[in-house]
């Protein structure tokens, strides 16, 4: 079991040494997302912050959590269908949450000639990101690391083609899903390009619609681009990957299966969604036989836990969490999925601090 | 045992809406019309299929892509019968269903799993979509004279909606209309507050309504 260091680490040698599972001054605190409404900027609304081509106000908001909880990784990114409204799906924005799409713009097979891959820093609203990420680069880049991504290529198609259509294809024309599938890992591509020429040093990906496949389906239209998506971020000189599970109905059987993506291309966080706390220490178990360099995180409910808990019921739950799943560290501490912007920022405070101030019995 | 031509057509059709097999569905339906079988009988084999494919999406044997053909060869092969099946009489008296996704939450794959489920179970149900206003559901519950109002709820934000849907709801319909709730942001707790029915899935939705039925409600 690793133990805790005594002498005080930079944020890179925190996140380095967690990788490995060596020792550590205290609990690395991965990103935290609720940026999209920005610290001290209550009367901003999501909307306000993603659409803002400037990345102004993102930046503003990354900045002030940066600044006051010190996280030993940051990532820039706004919401989860970003990409596919560059490229021309609709989507509609609710108050308080993040934007969901509503129409997609992928109909047919032919409207596949007419979209083009998007490029961060002109399309929808990915300048934002692009712009935001710059700033945090050139402020928060000597501080700690920076990642910024995409939700990986099946996800993108989902988004653009739609999921229950792209079920449907999956069975009936999987030729067009392949189709699909190019153009959206061609994209991811072109947008990571973008991101890291605007500093970032970390890719990350995954989403929610990958885990409504059975594992054979998952292997056969997720990994394969994954494995392409990664291998590009790898030439880039792309230095990490963060790997997001996302809760749905084949997430405990598709787990085993990001082993398949090749952990060992360069250090990797898989987080997420994982059962219980148990299950989280076990997979990490598992990764760790396919890697040197990979690390877990995740299980602690955003969408609940962290958004509706009292700060005693969080550093209570957070507690309970590490006592399984730090020994033998290669943990990040990080919630399950995506932050709501409206969690109080004392339920985040609890949740990092909690985790900061560990040490095992 | 002698197993007639029609038994053997009908196990063969229920085994081409769970292969999603469109062609061979139709065929198989036209065949057991020819035969002289009944709408109503066929229509209960075609939905064996879909159900069974409920069974296994809940046991994690079957995944969304898998349900997705089989409700397409479920619609096709319904599409053939439609006609006659109206005009021949329902075996009991079907409830009023009236389903739909909170306001603020557009997920709608489960509540269309749920939706086709209800209706192979036999039940009229009417889909009011995404994105549903408390008062929206409360209006359409008046205007179908619904049994249940079903809500789907997968973000959590939505569930505010979810609680002012069943005070509307109650305050237009009193006690004739009764809720079923399922989706992420749902629980059983949430349900038992409330005083409604919770399903975890497509296939409990189905059991949860068919014990209702049971009990009397309705
Ligand atoms: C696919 C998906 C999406 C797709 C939706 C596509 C679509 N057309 O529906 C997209 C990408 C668009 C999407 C968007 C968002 N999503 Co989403 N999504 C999912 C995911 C991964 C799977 C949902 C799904 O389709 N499952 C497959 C079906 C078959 O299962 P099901 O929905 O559970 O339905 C079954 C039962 O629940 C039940 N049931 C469902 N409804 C009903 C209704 C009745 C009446 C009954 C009786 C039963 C019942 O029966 C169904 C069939 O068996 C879930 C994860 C999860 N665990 O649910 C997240 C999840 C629901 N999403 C989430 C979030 C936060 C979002 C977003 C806000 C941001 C984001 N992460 O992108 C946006 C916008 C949402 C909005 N405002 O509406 C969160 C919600 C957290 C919360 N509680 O607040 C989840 C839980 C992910 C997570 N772990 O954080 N999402
Ligand atoms: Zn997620």
């Amino acid at each position: 079991m690793s133990e805790f260091t005594k002498d005080e680490m930079s944020t890179f040698d925190r996140v380095s040494a967690t990788l490995k599972g060596e020792p550590t001054d205290r609990i690395c605190i991965g990103w935290l997302g609720r940026k999209e409404t920005g610290l001290g900027l209550p009367q901003v609304t999501v909307a306000d912050v993603v659409r803002d081509k400037n990345g102004i106000l993102l930046y503003k908001g990354i900045k002030a959590l940066t600044e006051k909880f010190k996280p030993d990784i940051i990532t820039v990114t706004t919401y989860t269908t970003v990409e596919a409204v560059a490229i021309g799906t609709k989507d509609k924005y609710f108050k308080d949450q993040l934007p969901a799409p509503v129409e997609y713009v992928i109909k047919s097979p032919e409207d596949l000639d007419r979209v083009h891959i998007p490029d961060p820093r002109v399309d929808g609203d990915l300048p934002c990101i692009y712009n935001a990420l710059r700033k945090v680069v050139r402020d928060f880049g000597n501080y700690a690391p920076i990642s910024a991504g995409t939700v990986g290529p099946f996800s993108v198609a989902a988004r653009i083609r739609g999921l229950w259509d792209i079920s449907f294809d999956i069975m009936r024309r999987p030729w067009f899903v392949h189709d699909l599938l190019k153009f959206a890992t061609d994209a991811c591509i072109n947008i990571i390009e973008g991101w890291q020429s605007a500093g970032a040093t970390g890719f990350t990906s995954g989403a929610g619609s990958e885990t409504v496949l059975s594992p054979e389906h998952f292997r056969q239209f997720c990994v394969p681009y994954e494995r392409q998506y990664l291998q590009s971020a790898k030439k880039m000189g792309f230095l990490s990957y963060s790997r997001h599970i996302c809760s749905g109905p084949s997430a405990d059987l598709v787990v085993d299966d990001m082993t398949r993506f090749g952990l060992d291309e360069m250090p990797t966080l898989v987080w997420g969604y994982y059962k219980d706390a148990a299950t989280m220490a076990q997979k990490k178990k598992l990764f760790a036989e396919f890697s040197p360099c990979v690390a877990v995180g995740g299980t602690f409910r955003a969408s609940d836990q962290l958004a509706y808990w009292s700060p005693s019921e969080i550093e209570a739950e957070v507690n309970r969490l590490l006592e399984t799943c730090y020994p033998g560290g290669k943990y990040v501490h990080v919630a399950d999925c995506c932050i709501p912007p409206a969690t109080p920022l004392e339920n985040i405070e609890a949740f990092v601090i909690s985790a900061k101030k560990y040490r095992p019995k | 045992m002698v197993v007639s031509e029609e038994t053997q057509l009908a196990e063969v059709l229920k085994q081409n809406v769970i292969k999603g097999d469109v062609k061979a569905t139709e065929s198989c339906v036209n065949k057991l019309l020819e035969m002289g079988l009944s709408a109503r009988k066929i229509f209960d084999i075609i939905s064996t299929g879909v159900l069974h494919m409920g069974e296994q999406l809940s046991n994690k044997e079957a995944f969304l892509p898998e349900l997705v053909v089989t409700i397409d060869a479920f619609k096709k092969g319904l599409a053939l019968i439609e006609t006659k099946l109206k005009s021949e009489p329902k075996a009991g008296k079907p409830l009023r269903i009236v389903i739909g996704t909170v306001e603020g939450d557009i997920h709608n794959i489960g509540k269309n799993l749920v939706k086709t489920m209800l209706e192979v179970s036999g039940h009229d149900v009417y889909d009011l979509g995404v994105d549903i206003p408390a008062d929206v559901f409360a209006a359409k519950a008046q205007e179908f004279d619904a049994d249940i109002v079903g809500m789907s709820a997968l973000v959590s934000p939505g569930l505010m909606s979810l609680r002012k849907t069943v005070e509307r709801v109650r305050q237009v319909r009193g006690d004739r209309t009764n809720f079923i709730i399922g989706g992420y942001a749902t629980s059983p707790a949430l349900a038992e507050e409330l005083n409604i029915m919770y399903a975890k899935d497509a296939i409990d939705a189905v059991n949860k309504i068919h014990d209702f039925v049971n009990r009397g409600g309705a």
